[in-house]
């Protein structure tokens, strides 16, 4: 070993030199990283992979089963909604209890609706009815006639007729849904797009009774016809204009004698703007045969805060062609999400009448009112039960939701 | 990008779409940002109730294309399109969409009756409070879009895949998006194994979105008005302890208010949920008994101030019942 000893100068200087200068890189060891980083990366992606495989048949099998496609509820049977409408009507007169006063079945309504084809939707109403016991200004004016009629029923015949059910057609029409341009069309028999009120089934009406003068001008049970209507609407902004042609049979509607197979006409123009709160109706009626005219003009005005709350004022008049005015105007207030209260006042003939009614619904189908009507003949008290079953109907305008 | 480029290639014609919903506006304009989309229903009315008005008609009569939710829950838009003089939009033609079309349902009654109020014979029909629902909607509207416009209907496609992105990176967190894929994520949280499958993993921190922010909700109890919010529970994991309305659209009884404040306290309950258009009093009541609070619900865009975009109702969800 003593041979080395000269050089070991050198050599620790060597040793010095190798110590301060960077060492080399040693390509093994470069190797052994990039294999140690591959490796990672390969054991991380397969447990990547075998995570997502794992997550994939989780998912799988646990996958919600496919929905069944979404259609309307009818598919070829007719949506059924059945409506029934009981009253009870008390009539007074000089404190004096109309003997009919009683509770009566105003109808038990079945309103069958489907499409009948891509053009067509077909609808009809059945009603068993029962003549009401005691009646408003129109029943009054039928009483007077029966009376001069040799062999008028008395009293008795009367309650009989009131206990006696009717079957009626109220309506059965197709509306024409196909047609382009705004245009839509319904034929067949019908209530009569005349006013507000008249398009409306009975059970419907925000009051227990007619309005006398709809009674006075359409009728005891408002006008319903055979013939064809077309309308068109258009929006114009917040503003939708409908305008309404029709040719009706016009059966002694205007004129009960009437010998002429000409039809009847029906025009009716509406503006409807609707200004998010609060939206405005405006419409005017016409109709006529030969001689004969009735026309009418009407407004709603509704407010609605909530679904739940809401205020709707309601008018019609009708002037016939011996310049006679008639016409109602009412007020129906949603203080809370089940209750409505309503007031009207009636004019017929110089003639008026007031009423106000108060209706509860324990839900959308179930309603009960109760009201009274008090004019020169006396005070009317009704109460009401009316129900809806079967499939959903829509409410009617004046029934905020 | 391929979207935008397709619509610029595309000479631009408006469509012209009506919906029945605030929300089914929301993303028939995020598909297609030319269109006019009109809204029928506002966000702060009740769906189940809108009155067909003749304004309604008309603006419906004017359409291209009808989007509807469907489920039996805008029953007003079947007279809507009956009075349209619109055929090309009635159900069943090109112009006409079920949106809710291929959305697994929730609620579903084994037993249709009457007595149980007012009940949706396909199910519960407020599918858009999970917005795990959103992509199929969307891809139903473009579907729809697409037929009434076969130009861009490609267009309409990616803009609907490009919605889908977003909504899974809004419910999932873009970090976890990007690991597992939005799908993926949304197939596990459609059967309900998400959250156990991330959990048992490890992955529980990467999760982000709403779902993240939501996170506190889960197991919570309680108290809703309506039945307006099992997606949104099913969601979000909350344990609804009962509803003022027992059974849907009928007011509760003197006794089912007793039952439910007792099941209330039992269970902790400390926030009913209430949507903005119902009545809030008794629930003001139930409030004052139990010591919970009356938390206002966005049941749709523009129910409440602030809830102008998707993100802001399902926000707004969030803050409100204390996520």
């Amino acid at each position: 070993m003593l041979f080395l000893l000269p050089f070991a100068p050198w050599g620790v200087a060597f040793a010095s030199d190798e110590a301060s200068a960077p060492p080399e890189p040693d390509p093994r060891i470069d190797a052994l990283e990039h294999e140690v980083r591959t490796l990672t990366e390969r054991l991380d992606e397969a447990q990547t992979e075998a995570l997502m495989r794992e997550a994939e048949a989780l998912a799988a099998a646990n996958a919600p089963p496919p929905p069944p496609p979404t259609r309307a509820p009818n598919v070829f049977n007719p949506q059924i909604t059945a409506f029934g409408d009981l009253l009870g009507t008390w009539g007074f007169e000089d404190a004096e209890l109309d003997p009919a006063s009683g509770l009566w079945l105003r109808s038990l309504e079945l309103d069958l609706q489907a499409d009948v084809d891509p053009f067509a939707r077909a609808v009809a109403v059945m009603a068993m009815e029962q003549e009401p016991p005691v009646g408003g200004a129109h029943a009054d004016e039928e009483a007077e006639g029966q009376a001069d009629t040799p062999g008028a029923a008395d009293s008795d015949e009367e309650a009989d007729s009131h206990a006696a059910f009717a079957v009626v057609p109220e309506e059965v029409y197709i509306d024409l849904v196909s047609l382009p341009g705004g245009f839509s069309g319904r034929v067949g028999a019908f209530k009569q797009p005349f006013g507000i009120a008249n398009r409306a089934h009975p059970h419907d009406y925000p009051w227990s009774d007619a309005p006398a003068p709809i009674q006075a001008a359409l009728g005891e049970d408002g006008w319903s016809d055979v013939g064809a209507t077309l309308s068109w609407n258009r929006a114009l902004g917040p503003t939708a204009v409908t305008l309404t042609g029709g040719v009706l049979d016009g059966a002694g509607h205007l004129d009960p004698l009437r010998e002429t197979p000409m039809p009847q006409w029906l025009g009716r123009a509406e503006l409807f703007v609707d200004l998010g709160a609060v939206d405005l109706g405006l419409g005017s009626s016409h109709t006529g045969l030969e001689a004969d005219y009735l026309g009418g003009a009407d407004m709603m005005l509704r407010w609605r805060g909530s679904s739940w709350r809401s205020v709707v004022l309601l008018g019609e008049g009708f002037l016939d062609d011996e310049g006679e005015l008639s016409g109602y105007a009412a007020l129906q207030v949603q203080p809370t999400r089940t209750l409505y209260a309503g007031a009207r006042v009636d004019s017929v003939h110089e003639e008026l009448q007031a009423g106000g009614f108060l209706s509860y619904y324990t839900s959308e189908f179930l309603r009960l009112r109760a009201g009274a009507v008090a004019g020169e003949h006396g005070v009317t008290v009704h109460s009401q039960l009316t129900f809806v079953w079967g499939s959903h109907p829509v409410e009617p305008y004046w029934v905020n939701r | 990008m391929i979207a935008m480029l397709l619509f610029l290639m595309v000479p631009a014609h408006a469509q012209d779409v009506v919906v029945t919903l605030p929300w089914l506006g929301a993303i028939t304009s995020e598909l297609a940002p030319d269109a006019e989309v009109t809204v029928l229903a506002a966000g702060t009315e009740d769906p189940h109730y809108l009155s067909p008005t003749p304004a309604l008609m008309a603006q419906v009569g004017q359409a291209d294309l009808y989007v509807e939710n469907g489920l039996n829950l805008e029953l007003w838009s079947a007279r809507l399109l009956d009075g349209a003089g619109n055929p090309s939009i009635r159900r069943g033609q090109s112009g006409h969409v079920w949106a809710s079309e291929g959305v697994p349902r929730l609620e579903v009654p084994t037993t249709l009756t009457r007595a149980e109020g007012d009940l949706h014979p396909e199910g519960n029909p407020h599918l858009w409070l999970d917005p795990l629902n959103w992509p199929q909607v969307a891809d139903n509207i473009a579907a729809g879009l697409g037929r009434i416009d076969p130009g861009k209907a490609e267009a309409y496609a990616a803009r609907a895949e490009e919605f889908r992105d977003a909504t899974w990176e809004r419910l999932f967190g873009a970090d976890l998006v990007a690991f597992m894929g939005g799908d993926l994520l949304a197939r596990l949280a459609q059967g309900g194994q998400l959250l156990p499958f991330l959990e048992q993993k490890g992955l529980e921190d990467r999760l982000g979105g709403w779902l993240a922010a939501g996170r506190s909700l889960r197991g919570q109890p309680v108290v809703f008005y309506h039945q307006s919010w099992v997606y949104f529970v099913e969601r979000f994991g909350m344990e609804v302890v009962g509803y003022v309305e027992d059974r849907p659209g009928i007011s509760p009884s003197a006794a089912h208010k007793q039952e439910l404040s007792a099941a209330m306290t039992a269970a902790g309950a400390t926030v009913i949920g209430i949507s903005s258009y119902y009545d809030d009093r008794l629930a003001q009541a139930l409030a004052a008994e139990t010591g919970a609070r009356v938390a206002p619900l966005a049941g749709d865009l523009g129910a409440l101030d602030g809830v102008d975009s998707l993100q802001a109702l399902i926000d707004q969800l969030l803050e409100a019942l204390g996520g």
